[in-house]
């Protein structure tokens, strides 16, 4: 069993997303628990085989946008983690940006040819 | 005495003027900076090595004028103005004002002003008078402007009843001028100051397009008013801390809410630029008021009056006139005493001094 945990973490520590994740983390474990498929996992179409057959059993979430709204559109906000909290705190961001935009002010949109021009500057007296 | 250090090494590093400066150095323009910091402070050094690196401009340099000090001001512009054929001046930006945070005592200037009033209009007044001729001898094709800083509290200012003032005005010393020295209240007197800036702004327009050019070209020199907002700026900050650790320690709690209602000193520093670059404000009349970028009216029509503009350039020549004279006289009477104490230490030196210059 430890062999499976030092598989499982190993392989872990490696993968890159979540589907590669998974993939790795089926691999290992099928490795471990049936010692004979390492003569499988050697012969590639075989093992590729059987790893998309294990994949369609495991709901991976959705990680490229369009798809996330698809899901959110079919199965509802809950199936996708953090749904409602985004949700929630979207509003709130824009409310924050549209005050800050409101109390920043105007910005300057003039230019000039400053080159050579002698300017004297008094600078605030209460740095 | 921390406070003393503190000012030293922050001086011009933060605030709506060096962003200002930042702005137009990295546009090209050779920036002057008037500081009251030593100019071998090695922490201005370094600040004026960063702004010339920063901005790939290597024509900034730094003045020193103390602004709290009406000699101070007078060397450094008596010395500007002393210059044949004259010195060129695109621009000159008075950023440079002080408020006293509530509560607290008010102080007072070399000269025996309120420094609010002091530094707020009377420094920018006295700079101005006499920087005027330079102004003034610009040649005809160049755009002069003279950018005054102020704020929205001018609108509770409250000027002096000048009259009253003149007739009781066998006081020595123009201080008395100063409002409110009795009942002191520091947003008042800034306001104040702030309201008397403006009306000599729109004076000091006058003065300059009254002027008749030898070469009967028409005036160059234009004057804007800029209403910056309200920023996150070491002057506000020690308004809101009200110059305490306590209130300092309030306002890092409380920053979140500053931080989402106050400029940036960058973005008070916009309205500036805007005044400096936009082309409209270098044709017609001047005296123009200019706020978020756009010319708008001063709600307050005193302004406007010409009566008391005249009343007001006229008590302020003349509280600068005697605070000068007792200045001169005070620096006299130390001068002498320092020699004294030189002279008990030295005696042999300064009389050698003395015998040699009697020489000469």
């Amino acid at each position: 069993m430890s062999d499976t945990a030092a598989a499982i973490s190993a392989s872990e520590s490696e993968c890159r997303t979540v589907g590669a994740c998974r993939r790795q983390k089926v691999d290992a474990q099928s490795r471990v628990m049936t010692p004979r498929a390492s003569s499988a996992a050697a012969d590639p179409v075989l093992a590729s085989h059987r790893r998309s057959a294990l994949l369609d059993l495991i709901p991976v979430p959705p990680t490229m946008p369009v798809n996330i709204l698809a899901q959110a559109f079919n199965e509802g906000l809950s199936s996708i983690p953090l749904g409602w909290t985004v949700v929630k705190l979207a509003p709130v961001f824009a409310v924050l940006y549209l005050l800050k935009w409101f109390f920043n002010g105007a910005v300057n949109k003039s230019e000039r040819n400053m080159h050579s021009k002698v300017v004297m500057v008094t600078v605030s007296w209460d740095d | 005495m921390l406070q003393d250090v503190l000012t030293d090494v922050q001086g011009g590093t933060a605030g709506i003027g060096a962003e200002v400066v930042r702005g137009l150095a990295s546009r090209g323009a050779q920036i002057v900076l008037l500081v009251h910091q030593p100019l071998t402070d090695p922490f201005f050094v370094d600040y004026i090595e960063d702004l010339r690196t920063q901005t790939g401009n290597e024509l900034i340099t730094a003045e020193y004028v103390d602004l709290t000090s009406l000699h101070s001001i007078r060397l450094f512009a008596t010395k500007w103005v002393d210059n044949a054929p004259p010195r060129r001046l695109d621009m000159i930006i008075l950023c440079a004002n002080t408020m006293t945070p509530s509560g607290a005592k008010p102080t007072m200037t070399e000269d025996g002003l309120e420094s609010t009033w002091g530094l707020n209009y009377v420094a920018n007044f006295h700079l101005l008078s006499i920087l005027s001729p330079a102004l003034r001898a610009q040649p005809p094709d160049r755009d002069v402007r003279i950018i005054f800083g102020t704020c929205a509290a001018y609108l509770g200012g409250q000027l002096p009843d000048f009259d009253g003032k003149q007739s009781s005005a066998k006081a020595k010393k123009g201080a008395k001028l100063e409002p409110g020295q009795s009942d002191f209240t520091p947003t008042n007197v800034y306001a104040t100051s702030k309201l008397a800036l403006m009306t000599f702004a729109v004076a000091f327009q006058k003065h300059l397009s009254t002027y008749v050019r030898p070469d009967k070209k028409p005036m160059n020199a234009r004057v804007i008013m800029v209403d910056p907002g309200w920023s996150r700026t070491p002057g506000m900050r020690r308004f809101l801390t009200l110059g305490s650790l306590w209130g300092l320690a309030l306002y890092l709690v409380t920053y979140p809410f500053w931080w989402l209602v106050l400029k940036s000193p960058d973005q008070g520093a916009q309205t500036f630029l805007y005044a400096a670059m936009e082309a409209q404000y270098g044709r017609g009349e001047g005296s123009y008021f200019l706020k978020e970028c756009r010319k708008v009216n001063w709600t307050r029509q005193e302004i406007e009056d010409e009566g008391l503009q005249k009343k007001l350039w006229e008590s302020s020549s003349k509280t600068i006139v005697v605070l000068e004279k007792e200045g001169a006289k005070r620096r006299a009477v130390e001068k002498k005493e320092k020699e004294k104490t030189e002279g008990k230490s030295s005696a042999k030196e300064a009389n050698g001094e003395a015998k040699q210059r009697k020489a000469k």
